[in-house]
């Protein structure tokens, strides 16, 4: 991708995406999320190589569709009430297709089955912008929507998604599609909360923006894609063994670490609202997630794989690549447990 | 006559994307999308928008026949697939016309389905004063662009904006 | 202050001392187990005192020493009772336990951990002492244990061969059995006379219920080693012989009877629990004489016999006399731990053989041990004027004479019978004819240590008997009269018995061999007892445990219910939901359903 049409793309990202989050205009909002889309297209994309094409024309159709679909609903919020500007709908069918097409395109528990395809088809750094950035858009329409949304689609889909999510990470070796599934498994949570308070859902979607970025780019230092090459990144980059046990764990969401405050506040505003089998269900298949990211955790920091010795002088070398943001990251996404009351609050 | 146009109208709509969506070769399904396109257009016309009818037909097909000659470009066999091609697609044509036919007896003998026939909101016209005295009239659908232009450019950016990047990606992407 | 309490206290505290001062210079001059010998000698002499007191003025006396335990029911004293039981018991048991630890000084001279050994069979004592001289259960209880304690040390003394190991365990699991019963007693006892105290419990407890009753008599039938709960007794012999010889004279085995003797006044009035006493007594005494008719190991067939003997000293209790059950205690004491010196100076100089068929001939070679081993013979059949007459006859005698199961009096005569049988068998064997052992054995009994006690312990199988009977008051009312042939009827049964196994050995000595009918096999095996409990029972009893244990829970319930069934189940969830071909055109599919069913369940079944 020349110079030029990185400055066309990324600006047209970021404007769409800021678009949808400012209007107060149905049809701008919409046009927003088209424009993010469009642009993430070339971005998935990359090197064109037929595995990525693949992958766009996926992620692209699928897109498409929901975006149809919210049209569809737009449109008709607007013929009954007459107005464009983003206000609840009372029609049931309405808020009903509307929310169906915003979990197709966060790739929710019955449409879910693209996001683990389309992120084992681009490359590290797109599946980053793909399960992070593209998340940000329809959960901010989702929030505006929250007080009409219907609460059993809603929460059947968050208790698919987080068992979706689990038992697919399980079966996986590749590392882009584990991720793909915990962000499923991640939205169901946002999506539970979403009925009770669309704050924190807010609030965990930054902790999990935070996780997921610091998990994509400690896996570009080497552009680990399988657990066996992660489990062999020791020897060219020791401190590997540190950086990504911590997030991982935190992505579980094992206690002193971050990912375990929004869970936790998820589950206290759950049982709070007298809602006390959800949050047990809930808690009970993040097991398997966190199954699958010990195992990961395992594989990488807790043994040694038999490896030619070749391999193992690696870590003489300089690293080549600078990561710049990974240490605050991670910092963040390990020791930002202790600040979650006053997050909640700036919430 | 109106009913009768819109009725053969819409037959020809439906039928258009019937046919592009049963997967003949690229080529015929440009056509057909020209086709319902222009068919289309024909029953905003014949509905009363007449600005946004042509409208539609300029800006709309203008960008088709550009889709239409990419793909018969990049899609170019000597033999391509046509309709005759498979049994699926003769057996869906049926059905799609036994379900028309159901349609229209359900209408005919039942109530509670109306046929709509007007375009409600394209059909009036808005009484204007000039300076001199004299009233006239016009459609109100140029007023709306007008509209759009004089107080409303910012969408106008954004939206060219996106039309923009939308040709600018797929140019990118097939390049 | 009377010198009865202080001597017989004084009795008690000297034993303690050897295990007091292992490591002062107290005994340097002397080593450790000539030291232990030495005390326990100079505490036969001091028990002697209060003895001699007793049988002049027939003095109890009873002792509270020290407040224990004061709890808001019951008041705990440590008192000592100084009666008839206790301090004959102290006197005899001392006279045997020395020249046991003088023999020991022999038999045991190579082992490496001989003063260790002496130390336990002195604690063995001490403990036996305690029970003895207890006058609440609860310091009977202590001494019940430490005999259970200290037999299963010394049985497994040769640890390093899994036959002591398991015979040590074995008596053990036999005794907690007992235990079982005795604790139940107890805590009845507690719940009902809120007392321990002997006396205390004789005032208020005149007839009792059957259960602590059936709880005694199941203590005494596993510490007796009582039919059903008598294979560790045979099993015991793995221990070395000063260990059997104590085992079964003056300890342990006699705690079984002298409980129920101690605690008597409950049974008396209790028919039933005299009458269950009564048969498992004769089921016991003759069942192990059966047993010992065809044993080839001597240690074995005296083992028997003093299973016979605690048998018919259950008799004794069941038919209501237990001072004569006492009297029996003391005298068989005596020839009992004769009989196992003898057989161990016998399994010593044949070089450890202990079956009788390879010895034979021993007459020639080791004269006194000849001589008394048929002494104690003699005596335990209950020849007239031996030691044991002047029990066992009473007890026949009794028996006969009084109102009682003709089927237990029966079976207690046959046994008395067999008991002449097996005793003539063993003299027969082991003394007489030619010597079938090795040739090249250097026999001798030139050993004062080992001669010694046999001799003295000969002098107490002949004159013993005569010694308690003639000085001790009589407590029950002996009979005094009765029919010739009752009279007579022992010692014509025991005659009966010697004649025939006389008879039976001279003619079946010079025949061919006989190979094992199903009698004999029957007696030999020990009526398959031990087959029918040890084996077939444990086994599928283990194999029931092991189904259940391992294969139930732990397989089924432990493995295969949760952790199993969750990663199976969940392996399967994740392959069906994950496993997908990537074509788009099942992506539309499942939007297009779900999009239709998510519409049609909210919008036409819910409104």
């Amino acid at each position: 991708m020349n110079l030029a049409t990185t400055l066309v793309i990324y600006p047209t990202l970021f404007m769409g995406t800021i678009i949808t989050l400012l209007s107060s205009h149905w049809l701008l909002m919409w046009i927003g999320l088209e424009m993010s889309m469009l642009a993430v297209i070339p971005i998935l994309m990359g090197k064109a190589n037929p595995r990525s094409t693949e992958a766009a024309t996926k992620y692209f159709m699928t897109q498409a569709t929901a975006s149809m679909a919210l049209l569809m609903s737009i449109l008709l919020t607007v013929m009954h009430s007459g107005q464009w500007t983003i206000i609840y709908t009372n029609n049931q069918t309405t808020s009903l297709i509307m929310t169906l097409a915003l979990l197709m395109k966060l790739g929710l528990a019955p449409f879910h089955f693209w996001v683990p395809e389309v992120t084992q088809g681009v490359c590290l750094k797109s599946g980053m912008i793909l399960l992070t950035w593209q998340k940000i858009a329809p959960l901010s329409i989702l929030f505006q929507i929250s007080p009409v949304i219907n609460q059993s689609l809603t929460l059947t889909s968050a208790i698919m998604s987080i068992l979706l999510g689990g038992w697919g990470g399980l079966n996986q070796t590749q590392l882009r599609k584990i991720l793909a599934y915990s962000s499923i498994a991640h939205m169901g949570w946002m999506l539970a909360a979403l009925i009770y308070n669309p704050s924190i859902m807010l609030f965990n979607l930054i902790i999990y923006i935070v996780l997921t970025l610091s998990m994509f780019l400690t896996l570009s230092i080497n552009n680990n894609s399988t657990t066996l090459s992660l489990s062999l990144a020791w020897s060219s980059s020791p401190l590997i063994i540190i950086i990504i046990l911590l997030p991982l764990l935190s992505l579980g969401g094992l206690p002193p670490l971050t990912g375990f405050s929004p869970k936790w506040v998820i589950i206290q505003e759950m049982v709070k609202n007298n809602n006390i089998i959800l949050p047990t269900f809930m808690s009970i298949t993040a097991l398997l997630s966190l199954y699958f990211y010990l195992q990961l955790t395992y594989s990488t920091s807790l043994t040694l794989f038999p490896s030619t010795n070749n391999t193992k002088t690696k870590w003489h070398f300089q690293p080549t690549k600078k990561i710049i943001a990974l240490p605050s990251l991670i910092t963040l996404s390990t020791l930002l447990i202790p600040l979650t009351p006053s997050m909640i609050i700036l919430n | 006559m109106i009913l009768n146009m819109v009725y053969i109208f819409s037959v020809l709509f439906i039928l258009g994307f019937i046919c592009f969506s049963v997967k003949p070769s690229p080529i015929y399904g440009g056509l057909s999308l020209v086709v319902s396109g222009g068919v289309g257009c024909g029953i905003i016309l014949v509905c009363g928008g007449s600005f946004l009818g042509l409208l539609v037909f300029l800006v709309y097909l203008g960008g088709m026949m550009v889709v239409f000659g990419y793909t018969a470009a990049m899609a170019m066999e000597r033999y391509p697939d046509t309709w005759l091609s498979s049994g699926v697609v003769w057996g869906s044509l049926i059905l799609g016309f036994v379900a028309e036919a159901l349609f229209l007896y359900a209408w005919a003998k039942l109530d509670d389905i109306e046929m709509v026939v007007e375009f409600y909101n394209m059909g009036s016209w808005v009484v204007y004063d000039v300076e001199g005295g004299s009233v006239g009239f016009f459609s109100e659908d140029p007023a709306g662009v007008a509209a759009i232009y004089s107080y409303n450019y910012w969408l106008m950016f954004v939206a060219g904006w996106s039309m923009f990047v939308g040709l600018f990606i797929a140019l990118e992407l097939t390049r | 202050m009377n010198l009865s309490t202080s001597s017989f206290i004084l009795t008690l505290i000297i034993l303690t001392l050897p295990i007091f001062t292992p490591m002062t210079n107290l005994h340097k001059t002397l080593p450790y187990p000539n030291y232990v010998k030495l005390i326990i000698s100079t505490s036969f002499f001091l028990s002697l005192i209060p003895t001699l007191m007793l049988f002049n003025s027939n003095q109890e006396t009873l002792t509270t020493n020290w407040n224990w335990i004061i709890a808001p029911t019951i008041h705990m004293n440590l008192n000592l009772k100084m009666d008839h039981f206790s301090i004959l018991f102290t006197s005899v048991a001392l006279f045997v336990t020395w020249s046991i630890m003088e023999f020991s000084l022999w038999y045991m001279h190579s082992d490496p951990h001989m003063s260790k050994f002496f130390k336990y069979l002195l604690m063995f004592l001490i403990t036996m002492m305690i029970l003895v001289s207890a006058n609440n259960l609860l310091q009977l209880f202590i001494g019940w244990e430490g005999v259970g304690i200290m037999s299963f040390l010394l049985i497994g003394w040769w640890h390093g061969r899994t036959d002591a190991n398991t015979a040590a365990l074995q008596a053990i699991l036999y005794n907690r059995i007992g235990d079982i019963g005795m604790v139940m007693s107890m805590c009845w006892l507690l719940l009902h006379s809120n007392t321990w105290d002997l006396q205390q419990i004789f005032i208020t407890q005149n007839h009792p219920h059957l259960l602590p009753l059936m709880g005694l008599l199941v203590a005494a039938a596993g510490k007796s080693a009582q039919f059903g709960l008598h294979p560790w007794l045979p099993s015991a012999m793995e221990g070395p012989t000063p260990v059997s010889a104590l085992l079964h004279s003056s300890t342990m085995v006699v705690a079984g009877i002298f409980l129920l003797i101690r605690l008597s006044p409950l049974m008396q009035n209790n028919q039933n629990i005299l009458t269950a006493s009564l048969c498992l007594g004769a089921l016991t005494t003759l069942f192990t004489a059966i047993c010992a008719l065809t044993q080839n190991d001597i240690k074995k067939i005296v083992a028997f016999s003093t299973s016979s003997q605690l048998g018919l000293m259950m008799v004794t209790i069941g038919i209501n006399q237990p001072h004569l059950a006492f009297l029996h205690i003391c005298t068989h004491a005596f020839f009992k731990a004769m009989l196992f010196l003898c057989s161990g100076s016998i399994i010593h100089n044949l070089n450890d053989e202990q079956d009788i068929r390879k010895m034979g001939g021993l007459y020639k070679t080791l004269p006194i041990t000849t001589s008394s081993l048929i002494i104690g013979s003699l005596a335990l059949t209950g020849m007239p004027f031996m030691t044991g007459f002047y029990s066992k006859d009473l007890i026949i005698e009794s028996a006969c004479t009084s109102n009682t199961n003709a089927w237990a009096l029966l079976t207690t005569l046959i046994a008395t019978s067999l008991t002449a049988a097996y005793s003539t068998r063993m003299i027969y064997f082991t003394l007489l004819n030619n010597p079938r052992s090795t040739p090249q054995l250097n026999m001798n009994e030139n050993n004062p240590l080992m001669v010694n006690p046999i001799k003295r312990l000969s002098i107490g199988s002949i004159f013993a008997g005569f010694i308690l009977s003639y000085n001790i008051t009589p407590t029950d009312i002996p009979q005094m009269t009765m029919p010739l042939y009752l009279k007579f009827s022992a010692i014509l049964t025991t005659i009966l018995g010697f004649t025939i196994a006389m008879e039976l050995s001279s003619m079946t000595l010079n025949l061919k061999i006989h190979y094992s009918n199903k009698l004999s096999n029957f007696s030999n095996l020990l009526g398959y007892f031990t087959t029918l409990t040890h084996r077939i029972q444990p086994h599928k009893n283990l194999l029931t445990s092991q189904n259940l244990a391992t294969s139930m829970i732990d397989m089924i319930w432990l493995e295969k219910l949760i952790p199993k069934s969750i990663s199976n189940s969940q392996m399967t969830a994740s392959s069906l939901t994950s496993n997908q071909t990537g074509l788009i055109k099942f992506y539309f599919l499942s939007f297009l359903l779900t999009i239709t069913l998510a519409i049609m369940t909210t919008t036409y079944l819910f409104e």
